[in-house]
């Protein structure tokens, strides 16, 4: 199995990431996908959420795909099927300066520099709190000249981490695949310093440790797509915030300086970049920490997407340089067919498996309360063709009850949904028609306006009445396909047979339930 | 549906088969008829003009009272048989009402609450079939003399023959022949049909 690794830089960078975990839940990914994170706000609540996300699907993939499982999910499903893990369980995050009231000051030893590079220091970073004594614990704050500099002087040293990321990228010496994506923006703090300087970092090291055969180095880079409100009232370091009208210029600066790194050093095989033509408006500002946690937006799925598709693709050559942008087919719609495919032999590929989770998540919310259900269940629905079918006869329900199976489960694609329902929502304040799915019935409560971070809360059950309409609907049918089959054709099939494969126990049922929500092309 | 229909109408007809040969079984004596109508035979047999002699039974009217009985037997069966008829008729056409209601609903369906919501249908139709069974028997047993002609033993054959088979026309019909996802709707089928 090829050696796939993806390292979020900065909060947009786990935010791509975790678009990619959830592209990777329905399918479209890789056998494996090894995660990391880079982030110098070491409580960003980007971060924070991307990682308690990849800890549930790891979770829930562990409980539902492992040999020895009672409750296994065989090869031939697409659920869950990447094996996701971490790159350093337990250090996930690389913080480069984890201590606080770090100061870049601090970190380039201005006390002890020479008098000449102390003239250079204070030419090229402003004194006092706006730049040099500026504290770093909230990440650079939309300054990435203060994270490269900040960054660099870190990954000299001896940092686990990297040392590992090293390693991993060395297999490549034994005829292994390798392909390491990096992720960011070239916008704001952390990100836009990182995703260079950690990229032209680890070419360097390949080149050092004669690293150059069967190594691909892909980047996405998200161009300005999202705005905050700039603080009002904020002043000093608090005001030291990227501002809307900053971030364009900011963006031309640094694509300036990523062609010259592009052209001149051949630091990426593959380049993405995606933008919006039109900038999303969260309608607040976070400046850093656990509040800096905005809801996922669209542009993030298209990155996702040309991540599985680096980490997926054939590359014939090394170092090919090339460089893809996103579009749409209209510029204030998004649609099916604006989605690229990993796979260039089904182009439909995103439509076929991202709308299979969807109508599977819906439908996990109609079936799971009946799943949990204990003796009533089975005097109830005993006797139903599809409890035998879906072998649920054969589930010890009452020693070993699959609760945990259940609960790991539920919680994964109740992020999946909330994802999901972030990305259709938020697309209006972008002016772009989301013809992609939807998700209204399958929200609880709205808290955009009290909790603009947390702005939905995904229903934990459906009845039977609102199941139907909301699995028929979740899906925005693609242009070219077939009628989608309905709730009732997935029930007619759970009761006439179960899913192929080497499902167990109550796999059989997920098993069954995950084909059958197919869109009528899988 | 077609084919839903078809297995209910073949049902029918087994339970048709079925019944009609227990009962043209029952029915093939002249032991079937009630007393007083084999007696009501044997006397007209025997009152009736042979030879000019009036007082004295004659050796030919024993061949006359077992024609007379085997034609009143034959009329019996008869009518035993239409009251199956008309009976299973009755029940066929509640099987298939049900049937076409079952098959729409399960282009509908999406849960498992769905799957026994033509349960309240069913009992009425089958409700409606056993009355119409009652009505039948009223009509066959009272109104045409039924009861009067068959024996005790034969009658209580007869009535529990047909309602048998009605109800087995009627339940069987739903449970083989309902749609899979309906099949919760007939009480106790998913018990034994697998």
């Amino acid at each position: 199995m090829p050696t796939n690794i993806i390292i979020g830089v900065g909060g947009t960078g786990a935010k791509i990431v975790e678009s990619v975990i959830h592209t990777c839940a329905a399918g479209l990914g890789p056998e494996g996908l090894t995660v990391g994170f880079v982030d110098q706000d070491q409580s960003n609540g980007n971060v924070t959420r991307s990682l308690d996300l990849l800890n549930k699907y790891v979770e829930a993939r562990r409980l539902w795909r492992a040999e020895n499982s009672s409750n296994r999910l065989g090869e031939q499903t697409e659920l869950l099927k990447t094996e996701l893990r971490s790159l350093l369980p337990g250090q996930e995050v690389w913080v480069p300066h984890r201590d606080q009231q770090t100061t870049l000051a601090m970190v380039l030893g201005e006390a002890s520099m020479p008098q000449e590079d102390r003239h250079l220091f204070d030419l090229l970073f402003a004194a006092g709190e706006e730049e040099q004594d500026m504290p770093l614990d909230e990440g650079y704050r939309g300054r990435p000249n203060i994270g490269a500099a900040a960054m660099t002087a870190r990954v000299g040293e001896d940092v686990e981490f990297w040392r590992t990321l090293i390693q991993k990228i060395e297999q490549a010496k034994g005829g292994e695949d390798v392909r390491l994506v990096l992720a960011g923006s070239v916008f704001g703090g952390t990100g836009a310093a990182g995703f260079p300087t950690l990229a032209r970092l680890i070419r360097n090291q390949l080149r050092e440790r004669r690293v150059t055969r069967n190594v691909k180095l892909g980047g996405i880079l998200m161009l300005p797509y999202f705005a905050f409100n700039a603080p009002e009232k904020e002043e000093g370091v608090q005001a030291n915030v990227a501002r809307r009208e900053q971030l364009l210029l900011q963006s031309q600066g640094a694509l300036k300086y990523y062609h010259n790194l592009f052209k001149d050093e051949g630091v990426f095989d593959e380049l993405y970049f995606v933008g919006w033509n039109r900038m999303f408006d969260l309608g607040y500002h976070r400046p850093g920490k656990a509040e800096q946690a905005n809801p996922p937006l669209a542009p993030e799925l298209l990155a996702a997407l040309g991540v599985v598709t680096f980490l997926t693709k054939e590359i014939e050559q090394e170092g090919q340089n090339r460089v893809f942008v996103s579009s749409r087919q209209q510029d204030d719609v998004l649609s099916w067919s604006d989605l690229p495919s990993p796979d260039p032999n089904r182009p439909d590929a995103p439509f076929e498996r991202l709308g299979q989770m969807l109508r599977f998540a819906t439908a996990w919310l109609y079936w799971r309360p009946l799943l949990s259900q204990r003796g009533g269940f089975k005097r109830i629905f005993g006797n139903d063709p599809w409890y035998r079918v879906q072998g649920l006869d054969k589930v010890d329900f009452k020693t070993a009850p699959p609760d945990a199976e259940l609960r790991k489960l539920t919680e994964y694609l109740e992020k999946f949904l909330w994802w999901a329902a972030c990305i259709e929502h938020y697309s209006p304040s972008a002016r772009t028609r989301f013809d992609l799915w939807r998700t209204t019935p399958l929200v609880a409560q709205v808290t955009r306006e009290e909790n603009p971070t947390d702005p939905y809360q995904i229903a934990q059950a459906l009845r039977e009445e609102a199941f139907g309409p909301a699995f028929d609907q979740v899906v925005v049918n693609h242009a070219a396909a077939d009628a989608l089959p309905s709730a009732s054709e997935l029930i007619r099939k759970i009761n006439e047979q179960a899913a192929p494969g080497e499902n167990r126990g109550l796999g059989v049922m997920v098993a069954s339930l995950h084909q059958y929500s197919h869109t009528g092309r899988a | 549906m077609i084919r839903s229909l078809g297995i209910s109408v073949s049902i029918a007809i087994g339970a048709l088969v079925v019944a009609a040969g227990i009962l043209l079984w029952t029915t093939r004596e002249p032991a079937m008829l009630n007393a007083t109508v084999v007696d009501q035979a044997m006397r007209a047999a025997s009152v009736a003009p042979t030879n000019g002699a009036l007082d004295a039974p004659d050796q030919s009217s024993v061949p006359e009272a077992t024609v007379r009985l085997d034609a009143v037997r034959q009329d019996a069966q008869k009518r035993t048989l239409l009251w199956l008829v008309y009976t299973l008729t009755g029940a066929l056409l509640a099987t298939c009402g049900w049937l076409i209601f079952a098959e729409k609903r399960a282009h509908t369906v999406s849960g498992v609450q769905g799957q026994r919501s033509a349960g309240g249908l069913w009992w009425a139709l089958f409700i409606a079939a056993v009355l119409l069974l009652a009505g039948i028997a009223y009509y066959a047993l009272r109104l045409n003399a039924l009861a009067d002609v068959l024996s005790g033993q034969t009658l209580q054959i007869a009535i529990i023959v047909i309602t048998v088979a009605t109800v087995l026309t009627y339940y069987l019909g739903t449970a083989i022949a309902a749609p899979r996802v309906m099949r919760p709707s007939v009480p106790l089928a998913t018990t034994w049909i697998r």
